[in-house]
């Protein structure tokens, strides 16, 4: 009885409202980078993003511009000429805020294609400027005192706070994935390189370890207890399609196999609140995947194409329960539950029992189903999605910003009919 | 817009006997490689094209990747083309790029731009290159300013196997597909050359090249009685009923000529 009960109680639950557009920031440029939210000061929440023109957006939760920062590098004629002066300034990596002058307001941090990396302050000033031989396509990570990030000249650096060289590690190829950080014994800074290798170093810059996938990583690692131990782990996907978890010592734990790349951070997330973090990721085989953290899938959605950007796991209703939010390059923004839904095999003792095949004791014993992806709610919107990050408002509400490749920032909120 | 056959333009290869094969020539706008071994005359049949088109009074840019500008002209001269009859420039310096533009701008009817690529390599060192930089876009710049500039109309570039080299391959199908792509948003009539391998087992180096072209001229030499001629023959052209036989290619009396059925050579 008990599994018939559970089975109907699965079967329920179709959720009501919608999602709906509340602003649109429509920029004169494609938009290159992820957007960030981050609270600048107490109770104002900023957006920031990179477009591919070179300028840096901050918009305040109603959408205004509160400042944009426009690069400016002096490039000879000849130089010009090895450019495409339309995405030659692009920002592709998504920006960081810190406090780096201890003013007690959050700066922006971000790199570029030409190679320099910006420290504005709270109004857009710039603050300084580090000079790279490569495209920045790497977000910095801020850590102890230092500004760390990937180079297309191989070169993985950190800088004081006052934008001084402190170190920098040579790696065997170009850097686009963003650096991140693990606590065990020896702090360790993760971060993977275009010929697919996973490096470990000590906060001085020291190789620790390297790990080698057969493909291109640009996805920022995701740390953490993901067996809700005291271990840390490392999840990192790759384009040779296959995620990785690694331990702390860059030990192989277990590799999941997509049909696609995998090109974005994956999410850690406790979905069902057994304290193990579960993994949600993208991959170019258009599919949202959910695994357990020993890497048996326990649900995927299929898009209609690449899911580039890392989703979003939040309580979008405020029911309680958690939400997978997902955008694809087919221009929707998919929500879905994060538990993912139950689909029965066979409805028992009701019809075609008898047909199954098995001993009886199988039927009585095992789940009739299985747990896939389910859609709560989509939103088409103009283009293809790059990435997307969420507010809360004064009212708890959380709303969603979403940015799209063509050039529009979306702001989608849940609605109740 | 769709235009019909009608309403389409079309750029002549001025070979006798063979742009009647094509309703005319090729497409205007269309992106064409013209394929072949060494020796086959792919230079030779490009060059012709964008000569014959300045007399006409259109300005045409050929692009070299390896071949020198003394070179091609040199060939050019001994094949018998007058080339005082046409505004020739040649751009060898990309710092005085606008000083070319006006060049071709203060001439009275169409010019023959050659761009020798290999003299600007020769002066351009790496660290000029910097963070984004390609030497793809320097073609690409160079095509921007003296279509936007010169009213340039048609685009020839020697060779794609050069390019290959020049420029980082990794994904070939989209970075080509983006070429291609490029080269229909500016609107030119392009010829890309294509060096085929001995065995002639392909077109083009990824394939790729085949299925983005609008159209195909196959140059190819053939042994007959111990006599090798040159051939020339029309693998695809889009929006064109053409002939595909195979034409023996014949230059005589400074003139192309294709002749039908695999005749021996002209004496």
């Amino acid at each position: 009885m008990g599994v018939i009960s559970d089975t109907l109680k699965k079967l329920s639950g179709k959720k009501l409202g919608k999602i709906e557009k509340k602003w649109v920031f429509d920029t004169s440029s494609s938009i290159s980078s992820s957007p960030i939210t981050e609270e600048i000061t107490k109770g104002q929440a900023g957006i920031a993003f990179g477009t591919q023109d070179g300028k840096m957006y901050m918009l305040d939760a109603d959408a205004q511009i509160k400042w944009f920062y426009s690069i400016q590098e002096k490039i000879d004629e000849v130089q010009q000429m090895f450019l495409d002066e339309e995405t030659a300034k692009s920002i592709y990596a998504a920006p960081t805020f810190a406090d780096i002058n201890k003013d007690g307001k959050k700066e922006v941090l971000f790199g570029c294609d030409l190679g320099k990396f910006y420290a504005l302050n709270s109004s857009g000033k710039l603050l300084w400027k580090f000079k790279t031989d490569g495209e920045i396509r790497s977000s910095a990570l801020v850590q102890d005192n230092m500004i760390i990030f990937g180079s297309n000249d191989q070169n993985l650096y950190a800088l004081n706070l006052k934008g001084k060289l402190l170190w920098k590690f040579k790696a065997d190829s170009e850097i686009e994935s963003s650096p991140a950080i693990l606590k065990a014994k020896k702090t360790q800074v993760i971060f993977g390189s275009n010929n697919g290798k996973i490096y470990s170093l000590d906060t001085k810059g020291k190789l620790l370890w390297q790990f080698k996938t057969k493909g291109k990583i640009t996805a920022k690692p995701a740390i953490g207890a993901i067996y809700a131990n005291n271990k840390k782990y490392i999840v990192i996907g790759s384009a040779d399609n296959n995620i990785y978890v690694l331990d702390e010592n860059g030990k192989l734990e277990w590799i999941y196999e997509t049909e696609g790349r995998i090109c974005s951070e994956a999410c850690l997330v406790d979905i069902n609140n057994d304290k193990k973090l579960e993994i949600i990721f993208g991959s170019c085989d258009d599919n949202v995947y959910c695994l357990s953290c020993s890497g048996s899938k326990i649900w995927s959605y299929e898009t209609n194409f690449w899911v580039v950007a890392t989703p979003l796991v939040i309580d979008i209703d405020n029911d309680g329960k958690l939400e997978v939010i997902a955008g694809s390059y087919d221009s929707s923004v998919y929500v879905l539950d994060a538990e993912g839904t139950f689909l029965l095999d066979y409805m028992p003792g009701v019809s075609g029992i008898a047909q199954q095949p098995g001993h009886y004791n199988e039927l009585v014993t095992s789940e009739p189903g299985k747990y896939v992806g389910k859609k709560l709610w989509q939103y088409k919107t103009e283009g293809m999605i790059i990435g997307s990050a969420f507010i809360t408002n004064s009212k708890k509400q959380k709303e969603i910003i979403i940015g799209i490749k063509e050039g529009k920032l979306d702001n989608l909120t849940y609605k109740k009919d | 817009m769709i235009k019909n056959n009608k309403e389409m333009k079309r750029i002549k290869l001025y070979i006798n006997g063979f742009d009647e094969q094509l309703q005319g020539g090729i497409p205007e706008g269309y992106v064409t490689l013209i394929c072949g071994t060494a020796g086959t005359m792919k230079t030779s049949v490009a060059f012709n094209v964008l000569y014959n088109e300045a007399l006409d009074g259109k300005t045409g840019l050929y692009l070299s990747l390896e071949q020198s500008a003394k070179s091609l002209l040199e060939h050019a001269e001994n094949m018998g083309y007058d080339l005082s009859k046409i505004n020739l420039v040649v751009m060898s310096d990309i710092a005085k790029l606008k000083a070319t533009i006006q060049d071709i701008k203060s001439a009275k009817g169409g010019s023959l731009v050659i761009s020798d690529l290999g003299a600007i390599r020769k002066q351009i060192k790496e660290t000029k290159i910097g963070p984004s930089g390609d030497w793809l876009n320097v073609i690409k710049n160079i095509i921007k300013k003296v279509k936007a500039e010169a009213q340039c109309d048609l685009f020839v570039l020697d060779s794609l196997s050069a390019l290959y080299v020049l420029s980082s391959f990794d994904d070939p199908r989209t970075k080509l597909f983006y070429i291609f792509e490029f080269l229909r948003d500016v609107e030119l009539t392009t010829f890309l050359i294509s060096e085929m391998p001995l065995d002639k087992s392909k077109y083009s180096e990824y394939e790729v090249e085949d299925y983005l072209a609008d159209g195909i001229i196959f140059l190819q030499h053939t042994e007959k009685f111990r006599k090798v001629i040159r051939e020339i023959s029309i693998v695809k052209m889009r929006a064109t009923d053409c002939n595909t036989d195979v034409f023996s290619l014949e230059y005589k009396n400074k003139k192309f000529y294709a002749l039908q059925g695999g005749k021996p050579p002209l004496v």
